[in-house]
């Protein structure tokens, strides 16, 4: 063994370790004696030298690993924690509990899983699952049918005003001029009506006017000498007095329809055929006389529908002979408008009922009242009507 | 079962049934739907059910709606859902009762109706057995299970915290 200054480090580091023998120490101590600067080397190399430490652990029984709980213990507690036991056994397994720490453990944890029994959650809607199976019945007074009533009658009042305002409106007048045209002499007739005529009287005059007045025109004279029979006929002797002079009232033509969807149309033309067929002091009175036969059938049309006393006032100014006539057209207008209703009806919204009934309410009412009578052939205007319904009279 | 005796089994047990099914359900509105129904059905059946078993008879059949509504909702992912509901019903509760409301919904319906009709109720187990159609054996096994599983979970918990 060589030690000298180059190689003596590794001799120090195998002497701390003592992993040198004995012959190899002493030769390091040799060395070292002869070389006394590196002994203090040696003796820092000895101090980074761990020493050995005895150390204890303090809570070794944390480290100890738990005796297993039996399962038929824990059943027990299960059963126990259930209420499932009787009470003798519960007693035994609580004792038995208390006296084993390892099952008083289990036992605390297991008590946390058991559910509150006080804890509440309500639910918002019972009141909508009670079932009440009698109905509340409210008794009604007086004072409530009487309101119910005068409510319902108010409503009807309103309802029927609101859907018939110029009916109503145009009854009222026509009630009026009927009464004041009923007090007029019937000429041939020799009758004076004083008292207002009903519809039915007035029919009865104008049954008795065709006999006078076909006397006249058997004798060649114009028809404006003596009382008018019919407005068509009217028109027919402003047009051409000879064309038919034996045309009589009791073939009217009210029910030829496309004569008297023409009917303005022929007084118009019969007002401006006027000079060519008579002499000029007649036709000045065939003009007036064609005018107020216009008004006539507007009238007539019109069903009893009055006419404006302005519009009567400058005829009977003129001449009393074409007055005359006049009373037996409002006779006749009581008698046309006692005809069939089938017949007449179509007169009534053609001419003016359209001017005076013309509102959007009327006018889709009178389209589905139309459209009803055409599906189901009912025919209207036969029936009592009250308070704007009418109940079919048989 | 007479008018009477219904709507005191209403005032009765209402709110018992609503809690076992939202419980379940962890879903007000279908709870409510389920609640609704199964009073329904009670008072249509009313003849059939004598007074003294119209809470076990509610019972079973608002547990069946509600395992009819589950298999229904089934392909529905109501995980996320009942968890917000779990938030929003359990502000409010304590640590333990929200660790065992949590520990509750690991278990499957039937340990969790198990439990519920057990602790809520106090039926015992052949009560719970005729309302959920089980057996009383199965009954016991299912519970002392669902009552492990329950355990684990707070142990695990309790660790935790």
């Amino acid at each position: 063994m060589n030690i000298n200054r180059h190689n003596y480090e590794s001799y120090l580091l195998l002497y701390v370790d003592n992993e040198l023998s004995a012959a190899e120490k002493s030769a390091v101590d040799v060395f070292l004696a002869d070389n006394p600067d590196l002994a203090i080397e040696l003796e820092l190399l000895a101090q980074t030298k761990l020493s050995p430490e005895i150390t204890s652990h303090g809570n070794l029984s944390a480290l100890l690993k738990e005796e297993p709980i039996q399962p038929a213990m824990l059943d027990q507690m299960m059963l126990k924690l259930d209420g499932e036991l009787p009470a003798s056994e519960a007693s035994r397994v609580l004792s038995e509990i208390q006296t084993n720490p390892t099952a008083k453990k289990e036992w605390e944890i297991l008590q946390k899983t058991k559910l509150d029994p006080a804890e509440t959650i309500r639910f918002p809607y019972t009141e909508g699952l009670y079932r009440h199976s009698g109905s509340r019945v409210v008794a009604m007074r007086f004072f409530r049918y009487a309101a119910a009533a005068a409510i319902l009658g108010f409503g009807l009042f309103t309802g029927y005003r609101a859907l018939y305002p110029a009916n109503n409106a145009h009854e009222t007048e026509i009630a009026a001029g009927t009464n004041g045209k009923a007090k007029t002499k019937i000429p041939g007739n020799g009758n004076t009506a004083d008292a207002p005529q009903t519809p039915t009287e007035a029919t009865e005059n104008l049954a008795s006017v065709p006999e006078q007045a076909t006397g006249p025109e058997k004798a060649g004279q114009p028809a404006i000498a003596g009382p008018v029979p019919d407005k068509e006929q009217t028109f027919a002797a402003s047009n051409n007095i000879t064309e038919k002079p034996t045309r009589s009232i009791t073939q009217p033509s009210v029910n030829n329809q496309p004569e008297k969807e023409n009917r303005r149309d022929i007084v118009s033309e019969n007002i401006n055929k006027l000079p060519r067929n008579i002499s000029a002091p007649e036709s000045v009175e065939l003009e007036k006389r064609a005018l107020n036969e216009k008004k006539e059938a507007m009238l007539i049309a019109n069903n009893n529908k009055e006419v404006p006393q302005k519009e009567i006032k400058p005829l009977t100014a003129l001449d009393t002979d074409i007055m005359q006539p006049l009373p037996v057209a409002g006779a006749r207008t009581a008698s046309i408008s006692n005809e069939p209703p089938g017949t007449e009806e179509n007169d009534v919204l053609f001419l003016d009922d359209e001017q005076v009934k013309k509102s959007k309410l009327n006018g889709l009412i009178r389209k589905i009242k139309r459209n009803v009578e055409r599906r189901t052939n009912i025919k209207t205007g036969n029936g009592i009507k009250i308070a704007g319904f009418e109940i079919a009279a048989r | 079962m007479t008018e009477r005796e219904y709507n005191d089994c209403v005032k009765l047990f209402a709110d018992n049934v609503y809690r076992f099914i939202l419980k379940n359900l962890r879903h007000e509105e279908d709870a409510r739907d389920v609640v609704q129904s199964a009073f329904e059905k009670l008072w249509r059946n009313r003849q059939e059910v004598e007074g003294d078993r119209m809470k076990s008879y509610l019972f079973t059949i608002a547990y069946n709606q509600m395992i009819d509504h589950i298999r229904k909702n089934k392909r529905v992912s109501l995980k996320d859902e009942f968890r917000d509901t779990d938030r929003g019903v359990q502000t409010q509760q304590p640590m333990a009762r929200r660790v065992l409301d949590e520990a509750l919904a690991q278990l499957n319906e039937t340990q969790r109706s198990l439990v519920m009709l057990k602790d809520y109720e106090g039926y015992s187990y052949v009560e719970i057995g005729q309302i959920t159609g089980l057996n009383e054996s199965q009954v016991k096994v299912y519970l002392h299970r669902a009552r492990l599983q329950l355990r684990e979970y707070i142990v695990k918990m309790e660790n935790v915290l």
